[in-house]
């Protein structure tokens, strides 16, 4: 006989199906969700752990440690210093004054018989005098000028002064100046 | 005893709460805020940690990539070319005020176009290399006398942007016996921090090319050559007094 008595009820209390079925499905969720996050965890872990990066690390160094201890960084140097003043070269080379261009063709409009006593090239204007027994070749070289101002679009202005007869030599003599935009 | 009996206490609770439906529910919800706590504190951070490796790792990936190609690129480049190449650059464009040089190119300009060289007035002005406005030319106005004939003064003005260092023509005042001209050569100090191994070596434009091509003919015939240390822009841009 037993010497004990159980003050409780024996019998489990039976849930109905309806809270029966609740408590299932919160089951389910609370395993499943728990599953997943051990498994997200785990496979994270697994990512972290074998990632590559210290491999790709010591690879770097070593890659550099070549490059400044070598001729690699010298030629490099070189490199580098040839690419951005050939660069620079050639814009300098692309903006140099066009004052050799002008000059040149200036200089050769005084043909026949103009003789240019003096001419004066700056970057802000060109200032030349000339003389010639011939209006004709005067109006020649002044075609010329008209031609060149068209040519180089910073002429702001041409302008023909001065213009003088020496009865004794028999030539004109002129100035011509010609002005640039400011740059 | 029977007070005893009926008087609730803790385990009495308890095993009733246990048998009851909530027991469950209690269990499956602490189950499930545990998950919630790990995934907050634990599978976020791994997340973020993951993500931040990955960056790190793509990255270095990248820079590995860079050196390599520099590598290989530099490998390909041709010794002696490169050094060619860097001599005339330096010769073009010098990183201080290059006095030997440009009388050097005075005189063989004069020398090659049969007009006189008289005199010459270098501006010499600050004798330290500029510092600031890195990213600028510093043009240095010297300016000469010559006498000659007029095709010889045009040669001088031609063969002046012909030679090395580069020069452009400022003014030019002539009678046609003699000239005062003017130059202003050029000359450009560059910042040490642009020399990064780390960063892609592209190759030099067509551009760079073209003026290197261009300035190879501009070299004055058995001038000394230009020093041009490497590694050290500081040796370059050296004050020569």
């Amino acid at each position: 006989m037993s010497n004990s008595i159980n003050l409780l009820h024996t019998n489990r209390p039976s849930h109905s199906p309806i809270v029966s079925k609740r408590i299932k499905f919160i089951r389910t969720i609370s395993l499943g969700f728990l599953f997943i996050v051990g498994t997200v965890s785990a496979i994270l872990f697994i990512l972290t752990t074998f990632s590559p990066l210290e491999k790709l690390q010591e690879e770097e160094r070593a890659i550099l440690v070549e490059f400044s201890s070598g001729e690699i960084q010298k030629k490099a140097d070189s490199y580098f210093l040839t690419k951005v003043r050939s660069e620079d070269i050639s814009k300098l080379l692309s903006t140099r004054s066009q004052l050799l261009n002008l000059y040149g063709e200036v200089v050769v409009l005084a043909e026949g018989s103009i003789s240019l006593s003096n001419i004066a090239v700056t970057k802000e204007a060109t200032v030349m005098s000339a003389e010639s027994p011939s209006l004709t070749e005067i109006q020649g070289m002044l075609d010329g000028i008209v031609k060149i101002t068209k040519k180089y679009p910073a002429i702001t202005s041409s302008t023909l002064s001065d213009i003088k007869y020496d009865p004794i030599s028999g030539k004109y003599s002129f100035s011509v100046s010609l002005d640039f935009k400011k740059a | 005893m029977t007070a005893k009996a009926s008087s609730p206490n803790f385990n009495v609770y308890f095993y009733r709460f246990k048998e009851s439906m909530y027991y469950s529910i209690f269990v499956f919800l602490m189950v499930l805020l545990v998950g919630v706590i790990l995934l907050i504190y634990a599978v976020i951070p791994q997340f973020q940690n993951v993500f931040t490796l990955n960056e790190e790792v793509k990255s270095a990936k990248s820079r590995i990539t860079v050196l390599n190609n520099n590598k290989a690129f530099l490998q390909s480049v041709n010794n002696s070319t490169l050094k060619n190449d860097l001599e005339i650059s330096f010769s073009a464009l010098p990183s201080e005020k290059d006095f030997s040089g440009i009388i050097t190119a005075l005189n063989y300009i004069s020398a090659k176009s049969g007009a006189t060289l008289d005199d010459y007035t270098l501006a010499i002005g600050d004798l330290s290399t500029p510092t600031e406005g890195l990213e600028a030319y510093f043009p240095m106005r010297v300016d000469v006398v010559v006498t000659g004939s007029k095709e010889s003064i045009f040669n001088f003005l031609k063969t002046s942007q012909e030679v090395l260092p580069l020069s452009e023509i400022a003014s030019v005042e002539t009678d046609f016996n003699s000239a005062q001209i003017s130059f202003d050569f050029f000359f450009k100090v560059y910042k040490n921090e642009n020399y990064s191994i780390a960063t892609p070596i592209a190759p030099i434009n067509m551009k760079g090319k073209q003026a290197l091509r261009q300035i190879g003919s501009f070299r004055i015939p058995f001038s000394t050559s230009t020093n041009t240390p490497v590694g050290s822009e500081s040796a370059v841009a050296g004050n020569p007094f």
